[in-house]
């Protein structure tokens, strides 16, 4: 986990981005900092997951789910009634991952005990 | 009983990958995979990857005792190698050995002295490019090996068939280094295909049965191939024999080093001159995230033709994100001017390459193309082609819509093109290709071949080509080597004071002699001295097709110098240096390397003639 968080900081600066003060700053420079994250963030969940969305149609489409439906992939929310047929709109087409890479810390106590608390190390540069 | 498999890797400049189908015996043809690759992804973990960067970052000393190791590593090896290399490495250029592959066809430099990082100061743990590639080779057969989808040991994995791919146009000292390497990295023997014809037959095995359909006798198709570095271009014919299709490669072109990473750079200096001129500076790891952003904003605005401008920011190299990021754009104009029209443009087949004015002093690095117009390498290719098939009867018949003629200028027309290499992931420069390419055939249409897979085909395609020759099915494409070579022979004649004797050539290998062919010169003898070594100049070219083992050129002026061969002869016991007669034979092994023989025909005897590769 700690590792994952690692990516996204070396990739995406997202540490950077999270512990910064954002109040102290206007949108604009918000915005361009935001980009970097967008960018690394994309390029580290694209590396470890297979992004799709759980409902392949629009937002805002109907949809009408039978009594066996896949309680995991959506979830009833509001008027629900006590049995199908569950006849509703699509708010959010919720999101799933078909393949599942994340790098592995490598098995040494060592690396193990590294692994777990470093997220990005110091740089020091020397000219 | 064993699963044994017939292997193809694709040792790339910039990224390397490994592919392999099953061959079972039973079932036709079983699909290729790919072979992920487990490499480090940071200092304490590691990944499988479908490709393996080619990027070694040697460590430093505390470095080496802290990072990770992989699971068939006993301890941290003095190199770090694939995704942690590159991504550790481009903050410590002086570290990272890239595109090693590059070295190994430069004619300055012996590719076996550790030059490796280019002029890095840390003389006493710098590689040469050489044994760079036995540790990616090593690296990418520990990794297969290791791999718990197969389950292969050293004993089945020396049964198993291994193809390396290797750039049409590397010549012969290139290409055995190449093996030499794969047989120290503990492949064993590998045979070598051209990655252009790879890339051809990961399109075959895409098609499946209706390949045949798709091409048609008498066309010619090119396969363009534009990775990271390097440009390589070569042209396939199809011919008809008694109803079968046959497929023929009739010409490859030269290294050009020259690919989608100059686009890339070229994108990066335009944006950071802009920013100089508003006042802001960037440092050279801030330089490396401005031209990776270029590569994506090239890549979303040739995706998407609605996008505008690609907005770019730079990160600080501190922590605060907010109050130092650096932001810039990408337009559209931009990207169409650098790219298209710089890299591109739409010529006329008459433009060739210019060659800059050599200045006296140069600094002797990898020898970069001087001229960055990818159109102009393709129009040259395309007439230096023609001339290689006027030389040569024998190659397959063209029909005359194949052929064009520009103000007196003749030179090839495909009418087909196979594109490979990541660049060709954004449809905006196939499309470019095919116009300039269409433009070159005075309009008439031209067809590029779909279902190409730009990063992968070539590992793909080796696997497949593996598979169908172990098993004897399946179509070949008929090729022999690229280029016919040459050794220098001086004339003798009479000693005139200040005149060195002009250099003759005299034709050892034809082009397109086939793995497994053997030529004898046996009607010259060459007076060879025995108990010293002896060195020979040894040349090539890749235009003269019709030249056949024993023609002499009387000059080397329009062959390369490829290298020099040496070979030490015993004295005869008790007998002091002598010259002795002796006969010249060429043999191509069966995995396509070249082999050079003296025989002494009176005793029989043969010696080996090494090729030497010591820079000159």
């Amino acid at each position: 986990m700690v590792q994952f968080v690692a990516r996204l900081q070396e990739k995406g600066r997202l540490l950077d981005f999270i512990m910064d003060d954002i109040a102290a700053y206007d949108n604009e420079s918000v915005g361009a900092a935001a980009r970097i994250v967008h960018q690394g963030c994309c390029e580290v969940l694209q590396d470890s997951f297979t992004i799709e969305t759980v409902f392949p149609g629009e937002e805002m489409e109907s949809i009408t789910l039978a009594d066996n439906y896949d309680s995991h992939s959506y979830r009833l929310i509001g008027k629900v009634p006590e049995a199908a047929p569950f006849v509703g709109q699509v708010l959010h087409r919720g999101w799933k991952t078909t393949r599942v890479n994340l790098p592995q810390v490598v098995n040494t106590a060592k690396h193990i005990e590294v692994a777990r608390s470093i997220i990005a190390p110091a740089d020091v540069e020397i000219n | 009983m064993d699963t044994l498999y017939a292997i193809g890797i694709d040792l790339g400049t910039s990224n390397s990958a490994l592919a392999l189908a099953a061959l079972d015996g039973s079932t036709p043809s079983t699909p290729v995979q790919i072979v992920t690759v487990e490499q480090l992804t940071s200092a304490t973990t590691s990944a499988r990857n479908t490709t393996l960067p080619s990027a070694l970052y040697l460590c430093t000393e505390p470095e080496q005792r802290s990072f990770a190791t992989l699971a068939w590593q006993e301890q941290t090896p003095a190199h770090v190698i694939g995704q942690f290399a590159n991504d550790h490495g481009f903050r410590s250029p002086q570290r990272l050995v890239t595109s090693a592959k590059s070295w190994l066809c430069q004619h300055h430099h012996d590719p076996q002295k550790p030059l490796l990082p280019w002029q890095s100061q840390l003389d006493n743990i710098m590689l040469s490019p050489f044994e760079a590639q036995v540790q990616l080779l090593r690296h990418l057969r520990s990794a297969l090996l290791d791999h718990p989808d197969y389950s292969l040991n050293a004993d089945t994995l020396s049964r198993c068939k291994v193809t390396i791919t290797v750039p049409a146009s590397f010549d012969e000292v290139a290409r055995i280094l190449t093996a030499e390497a794969a047989t120290e990295a503990g492949w064993g023997e590998v045979a070598l295909l051209e990655e252009q014809q790879a890339a051809f037959y990961h399109w075959l095995d895409q098609s499946g049965e209706q390949w045949r359909q798709q091409i048609s006798a008498g066309e010619i198709i090119l396969v363009c191939d534009v990775g990271g570095g390097t440009a390589d271009f070569s042209l396939i014919a199809v011919s008809d024999d008694d109803g079968e299709l046959q497929l023929e490669r009739i010409s490859v072109g030269d290294h050009i080093l020259l690919g989608g990473d100059n686009m890339d750079l070229a994108l990066a200096y335009t944006l950071k001159a802009e920013l100089e001129g508003r006042g802001t500076k960037i440092d050279s790891v801030q330089f490396s995230s401005l031209t990776l952003s270029c590569r994506r904003g090239k890549e979303q605005l040739f995706d998407n033709d609605e996008l505008q401008s690609y907005p770019i920011s730079i990160p600080s190299r501190g922590s605060s994100l907010f109050a130092k990021t650096i932001t810039s754009q990408l337009s559209r104009e931009q990207l169409t001017a650098i790219v298209l029209e710089g890299f591109l443009p739409l010529l006329s087949i008459d433009e060739q390459p210019t060659q800059r004015p050599q200045s006296g002093l140069q600094e002797s690095g990898l020898n970069y193309a001087t001229d960055p117009v990818l159109s102009k390498h393709l129009a040259q290719f395309l007439v230096r082609s023609q001339i290689n098939y006027e030389t040569n009867a024998a190659l397959s018949p063209l029909n005359n819509s194949t052929q064009g003629q520009h103000n007196g200028l003749r030179y090839i027309r495909p009418s087909a093109v196979l594109f490979n290499g990541g660049v060709f992931k954004s449809q905006p420069i196939r499309r470019r290709v095919v116009d300039i390419l269409q433009q070159f055939n005075d309009d008439v249409p031209l067809r590029e071949l779909g279902g190409a897979n730009f990063d992968l085909a070539v590992a793909k395609g080796a696997a497949f080509y593996t598979a169908s020759i172990t098993k004897g099915d399946g179509i070949r494409i008929k090729a022999g080597t690229a280029r016919s070579y040459y050794i220098g022979l001086e004339s003798s004649m009479p000693a005139i004071p200040g005149l060195i004797p002009a250099l003759k050539a005299l034709c050892v290998v034809p082009q397109g002699m086939e793995e497994g062919a053997e030529f004898s010169l046996t009607k010259q003898q060459f007076g060879l001295m025995t108990g010293q070594p002896v060195d020979f100049r040894f040349f090539s070219s890749s235009v003269r097709a019709g030249d056949v083992v024993g023609d002499q050129l009387e000059t080397t002026d329009e062959l390369e110098e490829t290298s020099q061969l040496e070979i030490t002869l015993p004295s005869i016991a008790g007998q002091p240096s002598q010259r002795i007669p002796v006969t010249l034979h060429s043999h191509i092994t069966d995995l396509g390397t070249l082999e050079l023989w003296m025989q002494h025909d009176e005793s029989g005897q043969r010696w080996k003639i090494e090729f030497n590769v010591r820079g000159h």
